[in-house]
């Protein structure tokens, strides 16, 4: 069997495990689960027993979807907080959760009254379309072999096929991520957590590095921006934050490849036409075949 | 062996070999035994390994990735010592000390789980404790929570599209 063989199934094998067991919590929730368990009263402590058994006696189905909709809530709780500013409460979430169908419709170039389950329907049309895309771009960056996205692409269902390029996307993060000296320079802790992560609160926390750094990789290492461009990146709307990343991070890469690569201009406004991710990628590896 | 022939063993390791290359390389395993147990002895360590981890007591789908990630480091620590054949007791030796590290890195984990002072019969509750404290909530708001999953997962593929960013 061939390494990369090996490799995938490894992998593969991962997957298979994660869809019999319940989405790992991360080590931040479980250490505030712990301080509220200490606070509560015993009687309180002995009826959360009782529910922890129904809901053990429930399909693992059922388990899996609910712990996914509290990351899902979690996560939504803690990217308002940071938005806005101080806490949100159980309400306040819920009136973000409300907003979001009138929200969701103009982004994806609908009616801003369009039905929840129309809306639906479009955004799995749309992730299908970006998915594609992400693969193409692996494939292309050698980061993907063609055996691997058959594989991927083979997955039964549609749930299996996101998750499984969800845990792809979570190791390309961290692997950027560590690349750019991330978890490097944190040490084996913060890698630890890192991993020990669900793949979607992954990409939450790399989207707050970007907003530090710009690119992820060993680009955001050597193009550093100043106090006043991370203070545009950090301003900037999550619809807008990729528009203003390539903004403030082109004319710095352009000057990177033209003076410290020697690169030719036409082959810099090749590698500067793409995608913002893939143009991270490109010169990630740029970076580190010149350095 | 030639290092020639060592050479084409590696890159055919690697998946790197051209049509004629592979020719040459049929022709090497069909007249050199050395050559044919080097290969078998590679591929049963890769086996070995994925299977080793994907095993481990323990294992859960957050040590996934550090598995994938650890075979990768032997794959690649391997693919380093390009001037060498890989000696069969190198090979066990590697094997074992990754079991080990395992081990004790599934040790480890235990120790430093915030909820090591937790009675091991309520660990799991208090680990899904935002879980059950949100059960009402989570039921009664489901669609709406859906939605947002299905936002997520289409955001964190954002960036990868000709237009976008």
């Amino acid at each position: 069997m061939r390494p990369a063989a090996v490799l995938f199934l490894v992998g593969l094998l991962g997957l298979g495990a994660s869809r019999l067991e319940l989405a790992p919590v991360s080590i931040e929730q479980q250490s505030q689960n712990r301080i509220r368990w200490m606070a509560l009263p015993n009687f309180e402590k002995e009826q959360l027993r009782q529910r922890w058994e129904e809901f053990r006696n429930q399909p693992l189905e059922t388990q899996a979807l609910l712990v996914q909709r509290a990351g899902t809530l979690g996560r939504l709780a803690a990217h308002e907080s940071r938005r806005e500013g101080g806490r949100r409460t159980p309400e306040e979430v819920e009136q973000d959760l409300a907003r979001l169908p009138e929200r969701l419709g103009p982004l994806l170039g609908l009616p801003p009254d369009s039905k929840p389950a129309f809306l639906s329907e479009a955004l799995r049309v749309r992730t299908r379309k970006r998915i594609q895309a992400f693969l193409d771009n692996l494939v292309k960056a050698e980061r993907l072999a063609l055996g691997e996205r058959a594989e991927l692409e083979a997955l039964p269902t549609w749930d299996q096929y996101v998750q499984g390029c969800l845990e792809l996307r979570k190791r390309e993060e961290i692997f950027l991520y560590a690349e750019g000296g991330g978890t490097a320079a944190a040490g084996v802790d913060e890698r630890r957590q890192i991993e020990a992560l669900a793949p979607l609160d992954v990409v939450e926390q790399m989207r707050e590095v970007r907003r530090l750094r710009g690119f992820l990789g060993r680009a955001g290492a050597v193009l550093g921006l100043d106090a006043a461009e991370r203070q545009q990146l950090a301003d900037a709307s999550d619809e807008e934050f990729f528009e203003v990343a390539r903004r403030l991070m082109v004319p710095k890469a352009r000057q990177y490849m033209r003076e410290r690569l020697q690169m030719a201009d036409d082959q810099i406004d090749r590698v500067l036409a793409r995608p913002y991710r893939d143009l991270e990628r490109s010169l990630h590896r740029l970076a580190r075949q010149g350095s | 062996m030639t290092d020639a022939d060592r050479d084409l063993l590696r890159r055919f390791l690697d998946g790197e070999l051209s049509r004629d290359e592979r020719a040459a390389l049929e022709a090497l395993l069909a007249r050199d035994a050395a050559a044919r147990r080097y290969v078998d002895d590679h591929e049963r360590l890769w086996a070995a390994l994925g299977e080793a981890f994907a095993d481990a007591p323990g294992s859960s789908p957050a040590s996934a990735s550090w598995r994938q990630a650890a075979v990768q480091s032997a794959r690649d620590s391997e693919r380093g010592s390009r001037s060498l054949l890989v000696h069969p007791r190198w090979v066990a030796a590697l094997a074992a000390s990754l079991l080990v590290a395992l081990a004790l890195w599934i040790g480890w984990r235990g120790e430093r789980s915030p909820l090591r002072d937790i009675p091991a019969e309520d660990q799991n509750l208090v680990r899904y404790l935002h879980v059950l404290q949100g059960l009402d909530t989570l039921q009664r708001l489901g669609d709406e929570v859906d939605l947002r999953g299905e936002f997520e997962v289409w955001r964190a593929f954002e960036g990868e599209l000709e237009d976008e960013g």
